[in-house]
């Protein structure tokens, strides 16, 4: 089936990422204090996560609630491997993705054999799981009290001590896998998880290896949520197997739900609005104390109402929108 | 962020004292402390909501009772603002950032939950802010190099000894069963407890860990409990687990054990959920409520009165710290030169005497054996034996 239409990228699509980099790049600059620097860049990190999520929920269609156990086995295997074998932070981080791809892939094996809600059961049990060894497997993980003192990033001896550094170097790799992953989704194989997501049997009968695909998905999703693991690992500087329970799955989700699933800035909103509601409304007033933790959740609520797809999710966005961000010219006949 | 002065019942009284207290004011005004007018600003941090909420909430009510106590005493003005950490070493990272990165405060009274104060720590020691941690018991704390904390508990390597010790030295039991919360803190105190049998020359029969907040049915345990011979049983567990065991204990007809637990069982709940069996049961507590100290009997009535509850471990350190630090900077101590200050200090409080050694821990300290007598606690008023625990230190 040959496309003889020839696709001219809107120029928001083409410079806005770039230009939105750079403005990031230049907020450790202008930004007064390091809190909000923190803020920021723990936003990146959960956008890693959500745009991990993303790939096996948004574009692959699979409705997954684990991926905080991946994100925990990336953090986990980047810090035993730098404090316990000595390996290098870099080395460490491209291992945890492996390691998480590679898990993410023998888990997708047995997935596959169950559908849709079935589907979310068993990535929750996983979750549960993962939980369990971290908290009780002593000689590795010291269980529930946690591993203190994982040392910050650090790259050919240059380590990032300064907030800002910290803030530059997770923007950088936020930016490098984003780009990365927006070229995979945006190609051939985007295209073709997407067509399993819409109609699994018809792809099948087209000749698409199906089970392939959604084990690749998983493998490339797993693997980007444990890169974001190690990231956050040692930006925390301290790791307890209670940073990664079934509930951060969930904040996961409502990540990737609130932006817009299968949508690349729908990552970096869902992420920013998350971790900004909850932190805006931060404060010493006993009744913004009690209520602080529903506003998250109330959210969600409203836009699954109003907006089902999310704020940035396919085809959601209000046309006067698409049109003056170029995405649309005409309305189509 | 705006600064706020907690307002409830507790120091809204305390605030009319103040009235009545003017005159006392008026000469404390003589004083050259109050030349440097800017009140001492505390940020306690603290998880207000989650799992552990009602550790938030003593730690509310120790502050409020606190600055009640400093308002009457006079000297420099203290105000406060919570932040909630939500029992989350990410929450409790964030908070550590925005307290230091506001500027507002002098010092940090906090965190609660050990894991919030081991991901907190490593900021707070950037900015070199002054911590001063009530409940975190895990040794790492005071372990890791951070010269800027002291803390009011004993740590769990320590308590974990002396609980030991006390079934074995004071009660002559050689057999325990432990159960545990299968959580950072009861984790730490059943690892360090065993090392501790093993060195007193008594043996662990039997021990389970459970999942917090979700275990509720212990009979399995029980027996497994029994059918190794248990003599003592050792609860590291809250009081909602520790009363649960205990009560379906005597429902299978297990009773007359020695049982021993650390001060989280100190809750009227335990008695009512042990149904009758939590009688005679040995709680070693790091203070004791029912002490013979005019200041812990004040404290301890003034609490009872406004909140209709026993105070809990987190609301008296709380307290004390508050009362400390109040103390410290009215004898002229700044931000910077408090934690040294601390440690070479010794300071009587609601809960009991403390004094500190160098890396911040608290010294000389052993646990108020308090019993459950006639469904109600009291003081034992024995102390643990500690002999035989010196080759551990």
């Amino acid at each position: 089936m040959a496309m003889t239409e020839t696709f001219r990228m809107p120029v928001t699509v083409k410079f806005g990422p770039w230009i939105f980099l750079i403005l990031m790049a230049c907020l450790p600059l202008v930004l007064p204090g390091r809190f909000w620097l923190h803020i920021f860049s723990l936003t990146m990190i959960y956008a890693i996560f959500v745009l991990g999520q993303n790939v096996v929920t948004g574009w692959a269609g699979m409705l997954t609630l684990g991926q905080a156990a991946f994100v925990g086995m990336g953090a986990y295997s980047s810090v035993l491997l730098t404090m316990q074998a000595g390996v290098p932070w870099p080395l460490a981080f491209l291992a945890s993705g492996a390691i998480c791809a590679a898990s993410g892939a023998a888990l997708a094996l047995p997935c596959l054999r169950v559908k849709a809600d079935f589907l979310s059961l068993v990535t929750i049990a996983f979750n549960q799981i993962f939980f369990m060894v971290a908290n009780n497997w002593m000689e590795l993980t010291r269980g529930p009290m946690g591993i203190p003192g994982v040392p910050s990033m650090q790259i050919l001896g240059w380590k990032a001590r300064s907030s800002a550094d910290q803030f530059w170097l997770i923007l950088g790799v936020a930016a490098i896998l984003f780009l990365l992953v927006a070229r995979l989704m945006h190609g051939q194989l985007g295209r073709t998880m997407k067509m399993i997501r819409d109609d699994e049997v018809a792809a099948g009968a087209l000749g698409v290896n199906v089970t392939g695909y959604k084990v690749l998905a998983f493998a490339i999703g797993c693997g980007v949520c444990g890169l974001g693991g190690s990231l956050y690992g040692h930006y925390m500087r301290f790791v307890s197997p209670d940073m990664f329970k079934l509930e951060e799955s969930l904040l996961i989700m409502q990540m990737a739900i609130l932006g817009g699933l299968a949508s690349m800035p729908g990552c970096a909103l869902g992420a920013f609005l998350m971790i900004m509601i909850p932190e805006a409304l931060r404060s010493s007033e006993p009744w913004l104390i009690t209520i602080r933790p529903g506003v998250a959740g109330a959210t969600l609520v409203a836009l699954m109402i109003w907006r089902p797809n999310g704020l940035l999710g396919f085809g959601q966005m209000p046309r006067s929108i698409r049109r003056l961000l170029r995405l649309e010219k005409e309305a189509r006949p | 962020m705006a600064m706020m002065t907690q307002k409830n019942g507790f120091t809204r009284r305390g605030a009319l004292r103040l009235g009545m207290g003017s005159a006392a004011a008026a000469t404390l005004a003589a004083r050259p402390m109050l030349a440097q007018a800017a009140p001492l600003r505390i940020a306690l941090a603290a998880p207000m909501t989650g799992d552990s909420a009602s550790m938030g909430l003593n730690a509310q009510r120790g502050a409020a009772a606190a600055m009640k106590l400093i308002e009457a005493a006079g000297g420099p003005a203290v105000t406060f603002d919570i932040f909630d950490d939500m029992g989350q070493p990410r929450e409790a990272a964030s908070v550590a950032r925005r307290i230091t990165d506001s500027g507002d405060y002098d010092l940090v009274v906090g965190h609660v939950n050990s894991s919030c104060t081991l991901a907190a720590m490593p900021i707070y020691a950037d900015y070199e802010m002054p911590v001063l941690c009530g409940s975190s018991s895990n040794s790492q704390v005071t372990e890791s190099g951070w010269e800027n904390i002291v803390r009011m508990t004993i740590r769990d390597d320590y308590g974990a000894q002396q609980y030991s010790a006390f079934a074995v030295n004071n009660l002559g039991k050689k057999k325990m069963a432990i159960l545990f919360a299968n959580d950072d803190y009861g984790r730490g105190l059943r690892d360090k407890m065993v090392i501790a049998a093993d060195a007193l020359g008594a043996e662990v029969v039997a021990e389970a860990g459970f999942t917090p907040n979700l275990d509720k049915d212990f009979s399995s345990i029980v027996s497994q409990f029994k059918n190794a011979g248990a003599e003592a049983f050792m609860l590291n567990c809250n009081y909602t687990e520790g009363g649960l065991f205990l009560g379906q204990a005597k429902s299978a007809g297990v009773e007359g054990i020695a049982t021993v637990g650390p001060d989280s069982l100190l809750y009227n709940e335990y008695i009512e959920l042990a149904q009758g069996a939590a009688e005679g049961s040995y709680i070693l507590a790091a203070y004791d409520p029912y002490a013979d100290s005019d200041t812990t009997r004040a404290f301890m009535s003034g609490f009872r009165e406004a909140y209709d509850a026993l105070p809990s471990q987190v609301a008296v350190f709380t307290s004390d710290l508050f009362i400390l630090a109040h103390q410290l900077m009215a004898a002229g101590s700044t931000p910077a030169s408090l934690i040294g200050d601390i440690k070479a200090t010794e300071f009587q409080g609601v809960g009991g005497t403390y004094h500190w050694d160098a890396k911040g821990d608290v010294k000389d300290r052993t646990f108020a054996v308090i019993t459950v007598k006639d469904g109600k606690f009291a003081s034992t008023g024995a102390a643990v034996d500690e002999t035989g625990l010196d080759a551990l230190r």
